[in-house]
């Protein structure tokens, strides 16, 4: 388990990551999504050890990583944004010297480098340069070199970046396999693709969490303000003073019309209660048909955009 | 630190560095032997030595300029950052890879007294002696020079700052008591010029203004007040402590008058401690910018 307690990162006049919190849970997929410059990085490479905080602390299984950074280490594997290769290495040589200087015995070596090589299928060009491979191979090297050592938590740093298509399908899907293995913590600007692959999101703005809940409950998040798009038979008018009397029912938008016996709306509710069942028994007391009637969810987006503009606005307030 | 050792050492033998290394040092000991034993009929093995430490003044810094800088260029310096390893070890490994690579020509050199005996009376002591000298001249460079490349991510700036400073170390103690006042004024501001370049150091590896100030208030301090109470001390002093620090005249001292002295040793020795360990604040410092 990590615990990050009000971390911060400051570098010269602007603040990275101004005063983040959240724990990540063994045995789930986390995304950690925000914009660019939104502090994912700074963030992971302080989780990794490989830049200090300001202020706050990073607890990995217990350990503490600016005081005990060794213990804490052995518990994650990390790939960087940029993947570490020496690229005069071949796989094979590259992923036995990492698996050396994680510290794993000598006589373990050889088969958790043949592991690593097989769970992300690079026994094939296991002999060829690293520098002669493509992008994709030296991703999937840079995620061997990550789970070597078998940590408890991988931490991979926007993996899918630059790559074409098919090597973005190859790499999701080794990542789905990773995830039944470890606790998994993927960064990414990309929406799609944390809903995709995580279990669990955390999204941050101008360096600040502006959300932590399981990609299920995200939609919570975000007001709870749902959008409903009716089609009902009869006067515009008419439908209009019927919605008035429909309590939960806020703002209302007459959309245009395919025909004039139609009326089609865009109705924002109010709160959090479902009030179709009051619209169409409203609409019926008056003889108005109910044509069809939608619930609209919020979309990806339209969630992210919200909540990192709560942020900002959040912020702006502070100020 | 084994397998950063072992990564590294692969890295300069499996590339031009370290084989161009062995070729041109033993090229140009090589062309020194002809020239002071085979040539002018010196029988001294050391003399050779003794000229060939203009070599290791360049080819040390560009042995050495690929040490840290190139993990910096490469962005690979977060790897090791994020190893379950101490920087410590890392620079150490990469420092003892530095070292088996010079130990190289070195080994090889060991053989010119033997072949040079064939041909006249070479003094067996003093030739292993001044090869063991140049060793660790040469170790007393590389850790130099493995700091500087820890300065820079460019490997032409890593290796002209090594040249620099080795340079440094060659020419400035024989120059200053050729061209450098004795009075004791002179020597005071001279090494309050030395301390402030300590202080300098101390910037680029911590980029801290009170650390910077620190170190230059140590070395100004108590030179100041000496000064006020024993000024005498300060007399040709500056020459003096330039080439008690110089490892390049501790070389030349024994291959010229065959002077062997601890301290001499000591000195050798504590530059790669002193080095080494500037070079791992150096490399730690990126973790806290």
């Amino acid at each position: 388990m990590i615990e990050v307690k009000g971390l911060t990162k400051v570098y010269g006049n602007k603040t990275a990551v101004d005063n983040v919190s959240f724990k990540i849970r063994n045995g789930r997929i986390y995304g950690l999504l925000g914009s660019n410059g939104a502090g994912k990085s700074t963030t992971m490479n302080i989780i990794a050890g490989c830049l200090s905080p300001t202020e706050g602390t990073v607890l990995i299984n217990g350990y503490d990583i600016c005081t005990q950074p060794i213990e804490a280490k052995r518990q994650i594997g990390y790939l960087p944004e940029l993947p570490p290769l020496f690229t005069d290495m071949t796989p094979l040589e590259y992923l036995t010297f990492v698996a050396e200087a994680k510290g794993v015995s000598a006589e373990l070596v050889d088969r958790q480098v043949r592991e690593a090589m097989s769970l992300t299928d690079l026994s094939a060009v296991q002999d060829r340069l690293i520098r002669n491979l493509s992008k994709g191979y030296r991703q999937r090297v840079g995620i061997a070199q990550a789970i070597l050592g078998s940590p408890d938590i991988v931490i991979l740093d926007e993996p899918t970046v630059g790559l074409d298509p098919k090597q973005l399908t190859e790499i999701r899907a080794l990542i789905r396999k990773l995830g039944n293995k470890m606790t998994v913590i993927i960064s990414s600007h990309i929406l799609s693709e944390i809903a995709e692959l995580c279990d669990h999101v955390i999204i941050l703005s101008e360096g600040r969490v502006v959300a932590d809940s399981p990609m299920a409950d995200l939609e919570a998040q975000v007001s709870p303000e749902t959008e409903l798009r009716l089609t009902v038979k009869g006067d515009e008018a008419g439908i209009l003073k019927v919605l008035e009397t429909v309590e939960g029912v806020g703002k209302v938008k007459v959309l245009p019309s395919p025909d004039k016996k139609t009326v089609k709306l865009k109705v924002a509710t109010v709160g959090e209660a479902d009030i179709r069942d009051d619209i169409f028994f409203a609409m019926a007391e008056r003889r108005y048909a109910v044509i069809s009637m939608e619930r609209g969810e919020h979309s990806l987006e339209e969630i992210f955009l919200s909540l990192t503009a709560k942020g900002k606005k959040h912020e702006e307030v502070e100020d | 630190m084994s397998a950063v050792f072992k990564r590294e050492l692969r890295a300069y033998m499996n590339n031009v560095y370290g084989w161009l290394f062995t070729a041109a040092l033993l090229m140009f000991v090589g062309l020194m032997v002809y020239m002071d034993n085979l040539r002018n009929g010196y029988t001294q093995f050391e003399f050779a030595l003794s000229d060939s430490q203009y070599a290791l003044m360049v080819l040390v810094p560009v042995l050495s300029m690929r040490s840290m800088a190139e993990d910096k260029h490469n962005k690979t310096d977060m790897f090791y950052l994020s190893l379950p390893m101490k920087t410590s070890s890392v620079v150490l490994g990469k420092y003892f890879a530095l070292l088996t690579v010079l130990a190289i020509p070195c080994a090889v050199l060991c053989v010119y007294p033997l072949l040079l005996s064939i041909l006249g009376e070479i003094h067996m002591g003093m030739a292993y002696l001044s090869i063991l000298h140049f060793f660790l001249l040469g170790a007393a460079l590389l850790a130099v020079c493995q700091f500087t490349s820890s300065l820079s991510e460019n490997l032409v700036v890593a290796a002209v700052l090594g040249v620099a400073a080795s340079a440094l170390l060659l020419f400035v103690p024989m120059i200053i008591p050729m061209v450098f006042p004795v009075t004791s004024f002179a020597s005071f501001l001279g090494l309050v010029v030395l301390a402030l370049l300590m202080g300098g150091i101390a910037f680029l590896v911590t980029r801290n203004l009170n650390v910077t100030v620190i170190t230059c208030a140590v070395g100004i301090l108590p030179l100041s007040i000496l000064y006020i109470f024993a000024k005498e001390v300060f007399a040709g002093l500056l020459p003096n402590v330039l080439s008690a620090v110089s490892p390049f005249m501790h070389l030349m001292d024994f291959c010229d008058y065959g002077t062997l002295s601890i301290p001499s040793l000591l000195l050798f020795l504590s530059y790669p401690v002193l080095f080494v360990f500037l070079t791992v604040l150096s490399a730690d410092k990126k973790r806290w910018d």
